[in-house]
C-alpha cells in the first residue's frame, strides 16, 4: 500500500503545472511550415458613376508572433506592389497605392459582362494572380407598392451567382438579404414601407456579384483555434480573392 | 437414395432434439432477472438468460432432466423436467432474492450473457449499478463507456466518442431497441439517458452479427426497467438546479410499470446570464403478458434547450465594449420515441419477435459572433461577422419481425426483416444566407438470415444481411462470419464481416459553435459507407472472480464520405456536398478484470492507429483522424471500505488526440458594398490537417458513497419515509493544476495557452449530495 501511495504522490508532482504556465505543448506529428504570400481583397466595381470605384487591398500572409502591437491594430500592408488590371488580356492599367491601404485608379471604369485579370507583382512575394467576369446588370422591377409594403423583383442572368438587396429606410439599412442564383429563377422580395425607428423606404439598392465573390462572401470559417477549415481563395500564387459586383438602384418616391 | 434417406433421418432425429425454454422471474418483484446460469445437471449443457429473462435449453434427449438455475443474488434452484413427451416451455421460473454479503461491489458484470455476448468479441458490458456506485461518473452512461479501451475521443468536452478508430457518426444507440438519435445533451457532455431507467448497458464494439445494421462501428444497446409486482420502490434525488427520480409500480392483473424523469433548470443562469436553459426527460414502460406473448411499451421523450448570449451581462458593461463585441448561440433539439415489443413462445423450440417503433429527432442550431474594432492609424476597421444556421430532423418508423427456432445440433436459426420509413429535413445557413429545407422521405428495407452452432467447444455463427434504401437502389448483402473454440476456461475468438451504412451525419464541429450535434441525411442514390472488420480475441478466465481478454482488430473503411459545409448552401442535396474517401484503423486491446478481496473493477489497456484519406485534403494522404488515441490506459476500481461506504477511482492516461496545428494567419475580409469598404479579421492558414498531437490526457476521478444510519441525512430519508439513504462525494480532477488542454489560444504577449475550461481555476472540482431510495 505504501508503494502505491508513494507512486500516486510522485505521479500527483510531475503532474502539475503552475496555473500562469503556458500548459503543456502539444507535440509534432509532421512539421508544416508556413507559406508566406499576398493576400488581396480586389474588387471590380460597376455602380453608374462617372469615376472609378474599384479597389485592391494588398496585405501580406503573417505569423502569429508579428501581432505584437501595443496600442494598434495590426495591418500586414503592402505599399509597394505592381498592381495591373488587365481588359480581356489586351488593355493593361496600373493601380496605385493611396493613403487608406488601398489601390485604385479612379479614371478607371469597368465593364458589366467583360472578363478582366489581375497580375499584382511584389519582389518579396509570389506573383499573384486572378481573374473574373464582370456580372451583367439585372433587371429590377418593382410589382407591388401598397400603403404596407413593397415588392422588388430581380431578373439575373447566369453572370450573377449571389445578390444582397438592401432596403434603405430614412436615415439607415435594415440587414441585407441575400440570395444565390437558381437557375436564373427571378427573386422577389417584399419589405415594409416604413420602420419604426429609421422612417420611411426610400431606396433600394442590388448588388450582384460573381462567382468569386459569391464563393468568398458565403465561405465557412472557424473561429476555433486547432480546427481545420479549407480557406477560400479565389486567386493563385496567394491568398484572398478577386471579383466584381455590380450595384443597381430602385429610388422610390 | 440410402444416402438420402440417411441424411434425412439424421436431419429429422436433430429436429426432433429437445428443448426447454422460459422466462426467469424475481419472486418478489416479477421482474425478469437477466445472466442466471441455467444448467442440465450431468451434462455439459448450459444456457444463459438474456436481457429479458428468457433461456433455452437445446439439443437435449428425451429424458427426464434436472435443471440448476444459479444467479449470484438469488437461492440457487433446482427443477424436474420431464421431456419424454417433447419440449417444453416453463413460462415462469422463480428465483428468490438473499442477502448479499459482497466483499466487493458487482463492477464487472457476472451476469453472462447479455445480447450476445458468448460470440460477440468485442463486447463491453458493465452493470448499470456502478453509475450508483461510482459518484465520478456523475450518473453518465456515456463517461462509463468512454472508459473502455475500445472508446477514444477527438475533444475533451464533446460527449461524441470514437469506437476502434471509425467516425462518430457510426455509432447506433438504441433504448429498447429503438434508434436514438443524437442521443448526447448539446454542449453539456452528457448522454441523454436516464440512468435511474436503465436496466442494464450493452455495447458491442465490433464482429456484431446479421441481426444487427444501421451503424458501422458500434452498437450501445440499453434496456429500460420494467416495474415491479411488489410494492413500488424507486429513487429520488433533488437539488437546487435539478429533480430526477424513477418509480417502478404494479399495475393490478395488468402487468407491471416504470415512470423515470428528470428536469433541470438553473435560476441563477436564467437571472444573471440570461440563459433560459432547461432540459427534461421522461422515460417510461409498461410490461404486460397476454398468454405466452409478452408486449412491452416504451416511451423515451427529451427536450433540451441552451442558449447564450451578452444578455444581462451587457448591463454591467461600458457601451464600447457592447457596440463592438456580441455573441450568441442557440440550441434547441427533442427527441420523442415510443414502440412496442412483442415476444411470443410458440413453442418451446420457436420464438417470434416484432417490434414496431417511432423515434423522431428535430435541432434548431444557431450561432452568431460580432467583432468590431475601430482603428484610426491605418483607417481600417477589425471586423468580424459570422453566423450558422442549422436545422435538421428525423423521422423514422420502423416495424421489425424475426422468427428465432432452436433446432438440432443446439442450432439457433434466425429469420428476420425490417422497414424503416424515413422523413429527413435539412436547412442550412450561413452568413444571413439560409438554404430552404430539403427533405427526403426513402425507405429502407433489410432482411437477414443468422444461425448459430453450439457444438461442443466449437461455436459458429454465419449470418448475411441485405439491405437497400429507395426503389432504385441495389441489395446490398453483407456476409459475417464468427468462431469461438472453447477450451476449458480458454476461449479463442475470429470474426470476419462486411458493415454498410445508410445514413452520413455531418459533424461541424470545425465551422460550426455548436460542436456536440450530427445532423444525418440518407445516402440516397449512392453507395453506403462501408467497412470490413477482422477482429482475433483470446479470453481466459483465471478463477471464478478474474479473467482477461486480449483482442486485435483490423478495420478497412473501404468508402468513408466527408461533408463539405462551404458547399452546403448551394447544393440541392446533401449528396452533392460528399466528398468519397477512404480509411483505416487497427490495434490491440487488452483488459483484466474481476474482484480481489474488496477491490474489484477493471484495468485495460489499447494500442490503436486510426487514419483517413480524401483526395481534397492534403492531395489525398492519410492523416490521423480526429479520435485516433495511440495508447489509452483506463481504469475503474472500486474499492469497499466497509459494509457501507465504497471508495472508488477512475484512471484515464492516453495519448493526446491530433489537432489541426495553424501555420500562420491571413485577414478575411468583410465587405460592406453600401459604403464600398472592408473590415477585417485574422482567419487560421491551416494547411494540413491534424499536424500536431496535443499532450497526453491524465484525469484521475474518485469518489465515496455512503449508506447513512444517522446524522441529518438519515433523519431527512425518515422524514420524506424513505427506506435508504446515501451520501455521495466526488473529487474530479485529483491531479490538479494538470491541465487536459481544450485549445491553445494565442496571446501576443505570453504566446500559446493551453486553456481548459474546467481545470482553469487550480482546484480539483467536488461535489457532495444525499440520494434517497424507497
Amino acid at each position: 500500500m505504501k508503494k502505491i501511495i508513494i507512486i500516486f504522490s510522485i505521479l500527483t508532482l510531475v503532474s502539475c503545472d503552475l496555473p500562469n504556465s503556458p500548459g503543456p505543448m502539444p507535440t509534432d506529428i509532421e512539421k508544416t511550415k508556413f507559406e508566406p504570400g499576398l493576400n488581396i481583397f480586389g474588387i471590380l466595381r460597376v455602380d453608374g458613376k462617372n469615376y472609378g470605384t474599384s479597389f485592391i487591398r494588398v496585405e501580406r500572409a503573417y505569423l502569429l508572433n508579428e501581432i505584437v502591437q501595443e496600442n494598434a491594430v495590426f495591418v500586414p500592408t503592402i505599399d509597394s506592389a505592381h498592381v495591373q488590371i488587365i481588359h480581356d488580356g489586351k488593355d493593361t492599367i496600373q493601380f496605385l497605392f493611396k493613403y487608406d491601404g488601398t489601390y485604385d485608379n479612379v479614371n478607371y471604369i469597368p465593364k458589366s459582362g467583360q472578363p478582366y485579370s489581375i497580375v499584382i507583382d511584389n519582389t518579396e512575394f509570389p506573383v499573384l494572380r486572378g481573374s473574373t467576369i464582370i456580372p451583367k446588370t439585372p433587371i429590377v422591377n418593382t410589382v407591388i407598392r401598397n400603403s404596407e409594403e413593397l415588392s422588388v423583383v430581380v431578373i439575373p442572368d447566369s453572370t450573377i451567382h449571389l445578390f444582397e438587396i438592401y432596403p434603405i429606410y430614412g436615415t439607415g439599412v435594415i440587414h441585407a438579404k441575400r440570395f444565390t442564383n437558381d437557375a436564373n429563377k427571378h427573386v422577389e422580395l417584399t419589405v415594409p414601407n416604413r420602420d419604426e425607428k429609421l422612417g420611411p423606404l426610400n431606396r433600394i439598392e442590388v448588388f450582384s456579384y460573381d462567382k468569386n465573390m459569391s464563393d468568398y462572401l458565403q465561405a465557412t470559417i472557424t473561429i476555433k483555434p486547432q480546427s481545420y477549415n479549407e480557406m477560400v481563395k479565389t486567386v493563385e500564387g496567394g491568398y484572398g480573392v478577386f471579383g466584381s459586383v455590380v450595384r443597381s438602384v430602385v429610388y422610390l418616391r | 437414395m440410402k444416402k438420402w434417406f440417411s441424411i434425412c433421418l439424421f436431419f429429422f432425429a436433430g429436429l426432433m432434439a429437445q428443448t426447454v425454454s422460459g422466462y426467469i422471474v424475481d419472486e418478489e418483484t416479477g421482474e425478469t432477472i437477466i445472466g442466471v446460469n441455467v444448467i442440465v445437471e450431468g451434462t455439459d449443457k448450459g444456457a444463459i438468460s438474456d436481457p429479458n429473462g428468457l433461456f433455452v435449453l437445446t439439443n437435449l434427449k428425451a429424458d427426464s432432466i434436472h435443471i440448476r438455475f444459479s444467479h449470484i443474488a438469488y437461492a440457487e434452484k433446482t427443477q424436474s423436467v420431464n421431456l419424454t413427451d417433447g419440449s417444453v416451455y416453463l413460462n415462469k421460473v422463480i428465483l428468490a432474492s438473499k442477502v448479499l454479503e459482497l466483499s466487493a461491489i458487482e463492477v464487472v458484470s457476472n451476469r453472462g450473457n447479455l445480447v450476445q455476448r458468448d460470440m460477440d468479441i468485442g463486447s463491453f458490458e458493465a452493470d448499470p449499478v456502478l453509475l450508483k456506485e461510482i459518484p465520478q461518473l456523475d450518473k453518465d452512461i456515456y463517461k462509463l463507456i468512454k472508459l473502455s479501451p475500445s472508446v477514444t475521443i477527438g475533444d475533451e468536452y464533446s460527449p461524441l466518442y470514437n469506437v476502434r478508430g471509425s467516425d462518430p457518426g457510426e455509432n447506433l444507440v438504441q433504448l429498447d431497441g429503438m434508434t436514438i438519435y443524437n442521443p448526447q445533451e448539446p454542449m453539456a457532455g452528457r448522454s441523454l439517458f436516464n440512468p435511474y431507467s436503465i436496466k442494464n448497458i450493452e455495447m458491442l464494439v465490433g464482429g456484431f452479427d446479421a441481426s444487427f445494421g444501421g451503424r458501422n462501428a458500434s452498437i450501445l444497446y440499453l434496456t429500460m426497467k420494467e416495474g415491479t409486482k411488489g410494492k413500488p420502490k424507486g429513487e429520488f434525488k433533488p437539488s437546487t438546479q435539478s429533480m430526477k427520480g424513477t418509480i417502478e409500480f404494479p399495475m393490478g392483473s395488468w402487468g407491471t410499470a416504470m415512470v423515470s424523469g428528470r428536469f433541470g433548470s438553473s435560476l441563477m443562469q436564467r437571472v444573471f446570464l440570461n440563459m433560459p436553459n432547461h432540459n427534461y426527460d421522461i422515460n417510461s414502460t409498461f410490461l404486460t403478458e397476454i398468454g405466452n406473448t409478452r408486449l412491452r411499451f416504451s416511451l423515451f421523450t427529451n427536450d433540451q434547450y441552451v442558449k447564450m448570449d451578452m444578455g444581462f451581462m451587457k448591463l454591467f458593461m461600458d457601451d464600447d465594449v457592447t457596440d463592438a463585441f456580441d455573441f450568441s448561440l442557440s440550441n434547441k433539439s427533442k427527441n420523442l420515441a415510443v414502440g412496442i415489443q412483442s415476444r411470443s413462445i410458440l413453442s418451446p423450440s420457436f420464438i417470434l419477435e416484432t417490434h414496431f417503433y417511432r423515434s423522431r429527432f428535430e435541432v434548431d442550431s444557431k450561432s452568431y459572433m460580432f467583432i468590431s474594432v475601430k482603428d484610426t492609424v491605418y483607417n481600417i476597421d477589425q471586423k468580424f461577422e459570422y453566423d450558422t444556421q442549422i436545422h435538421n430532423s428525423v423521422d423514422e418508423k420502423t416495424a421489425k419481425v424475426k422468427l428465432t427456432g432452436f433446432l438440432f445440433w443446439g442450432q439457433q436459426l434466425s429469420l428476420g426483416a425490417e422497414l424503416n420509413q424515413y422523413q429527413f429535413e435539412n436547412a442550412f445557413g450561413v452568413n444571413q444566407m439560409q438554404r430552404g429545407i430539403i427533405s427526403h422521405t426513402p425507405n429502407l428495407l433489410a432482411w437477414f438470415i443468422q444461425d448459430k452452432i453450439d457444438s461442443g467447444p466449437v461455436l459458429f455463427k454465419f449470418g448475411v444481411r441485405n439491405t437497400k434504401l429507395g426503389t432504385d437502389s441495389n441489395w446490398y448483402r453483407d456476409p459475417r462470419i464468427s468462431l469461438a473454440l472453447r477450451f476449458g476456461d480458454k476461449t479463442f475468438k475470429v470474426a470476419w464481416g462486411i458493415y454498410r451504412q445508410f445514413l452520413k451525419s455531418m459533424n461541424t464541429s470545425d465551422v460550426e459553435v455548436n460542436q456536440t450535434t450530427d445532423y444525418y441525411f440518407p445516402l440516397t442514390q449512392i453507395a453506403p459507407l462501408t467497412s470490413e472488420h477482422r477482429i482475433f480475441g483470446f479470453e481466459h478466465r483465471i478463477s471464478n472472480e478474474w479473467e482477461y481478454s486480449i483482442s486485435a482488430f483490423h478495420k478497412n473503411m473501404s468508402l468513408l464520405y466527408r461533408y463539405d459545409y462551404q458547399l452546403a448552401l448551394k447544393a440541392a442535396s446533401e449528396i452533392e456536398t460528399l466528398e468519397k474517401g477512404k480509411g483505416f484503423s487497427y490495434g490491440i486491446e487488452t483488459m483484466v478484470k474481476g474482484e480481489w478481496n474488496r477491490i474489484s473493477g477493471w484495468v485495460g489497456y489499447a494500442w490503436s492507429v486510426s487514419k483517413r484519406s480524401y483526395p481534397s485534403i492534403m492531395d489525398g494522404s492519410y492523416y490521423f483522424a480526429s479520435g485516433d488515441q495511440t495508447h489509452q490506459l483506463k481504469s475503474l476500481l472500486a474499492y469497499r471500505i466497509s459494509k457501507d461506504i465504497t471508495f472508488s477511482t477512475t484512471i484515464q492516461i492516453t495519448s493526446g488526440y491530433p489537432k489541426t496545428w495553424e501555420t500562420g494567419m491571413a485577414n478575411h475580409y468583410v465587405y460592406n458594398p453600401l459604403a464600398n469598404n472592408v473590415g477585417i479579421y485574422g482567419e487560421y492558414i491551416t494547411p494540413v490537417k491534424n499536424n500536431v498531437r496535443y499532450p497526453a490526457r491524465m484525469k484521475v476521478d474518485m469518489g465515496w458513497r455512503k449508506k447513512l444510519r444517522s446524522g441529518f441525512g438519515y433523519r431527512l430519508a425518515q422524514f420524506l419515509g424513505t427506506d435508504k439513504v446515501y451520501f455521495t462525494m466526488k473529487i474530479n480532477n485529483i491531479l490538479f493544476l494538470r491541465r487536459n488542454p481544450f485549445m491553445y489560444i494565442y496571446t501576443p504577449k505570453n504566446g500559446y495557452y493551453a486553456y481548459d475550461p474546467l481545470a482553469f481555476i487550480p482546484i480539483p472540482t467536488a461535489s457532495a449530495g444525499y440520494t434517497l431510495e424507497f
